[in-house]
């Protein structure tokens, strides 16, 4: 009977430490590594060409990515340099959170690819990990700069294509070719363009 | 010696009690359990070393006592000894119950009600204590999947699920001993959070026919136990160590047991297992390793009569995810799934890295057990389960050390049961459950939640009867009836709300929308009621066969993740969601069993039939592009489907020596609604043993071949946008993977070392050939082979 009595009492502690019902709404989560925006200006001396791409609520909501090109068509044979990729986390107004920061925090670790279908143009790194780490003094690419190099007027497409714990050392990665990199994409984006 | 004893007694009581020996002792022996007078039980007064023997009513009768104080020992062939003073009146009859030996008791128990057997005519299978021990190194998806209509899901080397005849997840019932596990089965890569080592039995029951437990498990129970020997006054135990090439690591469990004459127990029970990397034929599966801590322990005090138990269980453990498998995006999928080589191969390493999952799981239960005279046994639990699972993803900006999923999920359980036994020919079993559910998802991940905020309460009550109408025909029933209601909490993106129609469907259950920016906050509420409903029958009309049939009636309310789910899921690289609209499945079983049993062969056919209505899956339905690239939608919808199959076991002893099994197991499935194959249904199967057995030195050996078909009718691929090629292409996510064989063998060796200490030697190999294999419901066949060979050795000491 004692026993049976050390039963009850265990059931009834759990019920009542289990019945302090609250009605406390859960904490609202702002999520930390969501991009809502990759800008990039394309600068020449015949002008700038700015591409952006806008996703208001991440990746994983079911609105689709908006690219806009802004500054008119690329000229033929012109030599356009991009000095910084932006990448945005937007879904807060109040709280805009740059991510570019992380990457050149995390440059051994990402790489971007750039490419072009249709296009008559080449793209080719101009940074390396050792231009964001002090310590570092490798020569892999990151691809926060480069340049975009024109030829004769054509169209077709652009895609920008940012990898995570990629594999840097495989053949072909630090020239651009994304075949071989494997890794995690955190952000690809294509836009139509025309040379002119 | 005695003979001076007993001149002894006999002066003394001539000299003292002369006098007045005119006392009369009248009594009546009965079987406390049955009620049922006890014959030829020998009643003994040690005093005056006299005895005598009850007769077929259980009476008897001493006369000429000269006291009415006396010592007195009653002995039944069956029962614990009674040795008591009484004191009694002359001529007025006395009562003694008789108690049943420990051991008989759990005979008893398992004639008259569920231990043996959990129902008489569903299709049940058991592990014995023997076999497990030899299988206890791996994960108990992989121990059952031993038996034929049982397979595995997998998401790695330690992430197993078990699957039964196809189903999986919230529709199958773990019961860890005494205790429905609540370890978030909703998940595919969520392996059961218990050791197998702690188990000395594994049950499985083949669909909802054992409504004890529950009224939703539409695919099956599986059912733990841990039994210790009742050893009196002594320590007995096992430590058993194992190693194994493949993961190059191994195990070392060991348990304690200790009882006492009267009826006191206490046992204890801890693991330690440590893989790395497992390996494929041709490669590392680079992130696979896992670590794994269990501990248990036992106490309380049992006797015919009356018992209590408590019970405390602690596992914890670290899994890998296998690296590849973790993909950004579809073109990732798809650059995978052609690759047909794993785009991450490190060497073999011990260390576990991100991706990998964390889990702990507490157990309590305390149990209180009565009989009643005449009536039967009345059985009253607690328990509690806390449930963490963390999740640790590749991360951004420092933050992989912060899980991207951290789940909390406490539960307490309490269920009354009560089961009249009494009656030689007919068992009634009925019992009651409340249960109440808190679900907190960590909001310190910086990740969306995948699952909400939830509290659920759970009331259910159930009576079974079973009736033995003869020696040859047995049948039972029972109806179980449980309410289920949900209360969460819920945020939702605001795109996402209006995209799924909820605005207008759900418009009232918004709690919050302009303080949350482009989220809004929602209060969901669900009541289901869900009934199952088993019978079925026994005929034996020879003990060579016997033939049962049994139909059973489910419900299974969705859930979390049918309900709740909305985020991407990382090795799918898709975009999961729950609906909710989603409601309950209904089930139906039907099944036939056919058993034959000859001097030297055993056959067992089982064929079934189990129609599904609103049965709950994962379809695609579209494509999202996002900045992150293009991902393919997925939804859990509700479609009308059916599976029917068959398994068939043989076994032969063509000798002395040589005996064999033969299981064969095919199942098919089809989606109703859309006229097409269900997704993930096992292949067919055919595994075969033999065995040589060697009684005079104590030793075995078999050899083993695991046959498995390809799958040949699967659902079709699709087309999704790839990024990178700039045009639709054929995801071939659906393809089945080639047929293989794969081989193994066990060696196996017994040592006595003493009357209670022995030692046995175990070796065996898993796919010694080294096949390169996929399996069609290993969920890590898009990225990389299945495991190579293994070879383990394991010695066990008993004690």
């Amino acid at each position: 009977m004692k026993t049976f009595k050390l039963s009850l009492l265990v059931i009834a502690t759990a019920l009542f430490f289990s019945c302090d019902d609250d009605d406390d709404n859960p904490v609202q989560i702002n999520p930390e590594e969501l991009i809502t925006s990759v800008t990039l200006v394309l600068e020449s001396p015949s002008g700038n060409v700015t591409l952006s791409a806008t996703d208001v609520d991440g990746f994983e909501g079911p609105s689709p990515v908006v690219t806009t090109t802004n500054g008119g068509n690329l000229q033929a044979n012109t030599t356009y340099t991009v000095t910084s990729i932006s990448l945005l986390d937007s879904s807060d107004p109040n709280d805009i959170e740059n991510i570019t920061d992380e990457i050149e925090e995390e440059a051994d670790e990402h790489q971007f690819f750039y490419q072009i279908s249709g296009l008559d143009a080449t793209a080719s790194y101009t940074d390396s990990e050792a231009d964001y780490d002090d310590d570092s003094d490798s020569d892999l690419p990151v691809g926060l700069s480069f340049t975009l190099v024109t030829g004769d007027a054509s169209s077709g497409t652009f895609t920008l294509t940012l990898r995570h714990e990629l594999d840097k050392e495989a053949a072909g990665v630090d020239e651009g070719d994304i075949t071989n990199a494997g890794g995690e994409t955190d952000t690809s984006v294509t836009w139509n363009l025309v040379i002119e | 010696m005695k003979n001076i004893l007993i001149i002894c007694c006999c002066l003394c009581s001539s000299i003292f009690y002369s006098q007045s020996c005119l006392f009369t002792l009248q009594g009546q022996v009965i079987d406390f359990h049955n009620q049922e007078p006890l014959a030829n039980a020998q009643v003994y007064l040690p005093v005056l070393n006299r005895s005598t023997i009850t007769d077929q009513k259980g009476e008897f009768v001493i006369d000429n006592l000269c006291n009415l104080n006396i010592y007195l020992e009653i002995y039944h062939i069956s029962c614990e000894p009674y040795q008591k003073e009484i004191s009694f009146e002359t001529n007025k009859p006395i009562v003694f119950y008789m108690e049943h030996h420990l051991e008989e008791l759990e005979e008893v128990a398992m004639k008259t009600s569920t231990v043996a057997r959990e129902t008489v005519s569903a299709q049940e299978q058991t592990l014995s204590a023997q076999e497990l021990t030899v299988l206890s190194s791996g994960t108990l998806a992989d121990a059952i999947s031993t038996m034929g209509g049982v397979s595995t899901i997998s998401t790695g080397g330690g992430i197993v699920k078990p699957v039964i005849r196809g189903l999986t997840g919230s529709r199958i019932i773990t019961m860890n001993n005494g205790v429905r596990m609540q370890d978030m089965e909703w998940g595919d890569e969520h392996a059961p959070a218990l050791d197998l080592n702690s188990a000395t039995s594994v049950k499985v029951v083949k669909g909802a026919s054992s409504l004890r437990y529950g009224s939703d498990a539409i695919a099956g129970i599986i059912v733990l136990d841990a039994k210790f020997p009742k050893l009196i006054d002594t320590i007995s135990g096992n430590v058993n160590l194992s190693g194994q090439t493949n993961g190059r690591g191994g195990s070392v469990s060991a348990t304690i047991a200790k009882s006492t004459a009267k009826g006191w127990f206490f046992n204890s029970q801890g693991s330690y297992k440590r893989l790395g990397d497992f390996e494929a034929p041709e490669y590392v599966l680079s992130n696979t390793g896992l670590r794994q801590v269990g501990f248990n322990a036992h106490g309380g005090f049992n006797n015919f009569e009356k018992g209590f138990e408590i019970h405390y269980s602690f596992f914890d453990t670290s899994l890998g995810i296998l690296r590849a498998a973790h993909i950004g995006n579809s073109d990732d999928l798809i650059t995978a799934i052609n690759s047909q080589e794993p785009n991450v191969v490190n060497p073999f390493t011990y260390e576990i890295d991100n991706p990998f999952q964390e889990v702990q799981h507490h157990l309590v239960k305390a149990e209180f057990f009565k009989r009643f005279a005449g009536l039967g046994k009345l059985d009253v639990q607690y328990d509690f389960q806390f449930n963490d699972r963390k999740e640790y993803d590749i991360r951004r900006g420092g933050r992989s050390e912060i899980p991207a999923m951290d789940l909390d999920l406490t539960t307490h359980t309490a269920t009354a049961n009560f089961t009249w036994d009494s009656l030689d020919d007919f068992v009634i079993e009925t019992g009651l459950l409340g249960r109440y559910q808190i679900n907190f998802p960590n909001p310190d991940t910086g990740v969306r939640r995948f699952i909400p905020d939830y509290d659920k309460y759970e009331a259910g009550a159930y009576a079974t009867g079973r009736m033995d109408f003869s020696e040859k025909i047995s049948v039972e029933a029972g109806l179980r009836y449980d309410l289920h209601y949900i209360n969460a909490k819920k945020f939702y993106l605001d795109t996402r709300w209006e995209e799924r129609n909820y605005d207008e469907d759900f418009f009232d259950i918004i709690v919050g929308d302009d303080e949350f920016g482009i989220e809004l906050l929602t209060n969901p509420e669900f009541t289901f009621h869900n009934w199952a409903f088993s019978g079925g029958m026994q005929y034996q009309p020879n003990p060579e066969n016997s033939l049962s049939f049994n139909y059973s009636l489910a419900q299974r309310p969705p859930n979390p993740a049918e309900l709740f789910s909305d985020g991407l899921h990382h090795s799918a690289a898709r975009i999961e969601l729950g609906d909710l609209r989603n409601g309950q499945e209904t089930a139906h079983r039907l099944s036939l069993t056919y058993v034959l049993r000859k001097d030297r062969f055993k056959l067992k056919v089982e064929p079934f039939f189990n129609p599904i209505e609103d049965f709950i899956q994962l379809e695609t339905v579209g494509l999202q592009l996002s900045i992150r690239g293009a991902f393919p939608v997925w939804e859990y919808q509700q479609v009308d489907a059916t599976w029917y199959g068959a398994d068939v076991s043989s076994s032969v002893q063509w000798n002395d020596q040589l005996s064999s099994d033969h299981i064969f197991s095919f199942i098919k499935g089809y989606n109703r609604t859309e006229d097409l194959p269900l997704f993930d249904i096992p292949q067919i199967n055919i595994t075969q043993t033999l065995r040589y057995n060697v009684p005079s030195i104590n030793a075995s050996a078999s050899i083993g071949s695991r046959l498995f078909l390809q799958q040949n009718e699967t659902p079709p691929n699709f087309f999704v946008f790839s990024q990178l090629a700039q045009e639709e292409v054929l995801l071939r996510i659906n393809d089945a993977p080639k047929g293989y064989h794969l081989l193994d063998f066990t060696f196996s060796k017994h040592f006595t070392l003493s009357n209670r200490n022995n030692l046995i030697l175990n070796a065996l190999g898993t796919n010694v050939l080294d096949t390169a294999f996929r399996n069609y419901t290993s969920r890590l066949r898009y990225f990389a082979d299945g495991i190579g060979r293994n070879i383990s050795l394991q010695l066990i000491y008993n004690f």
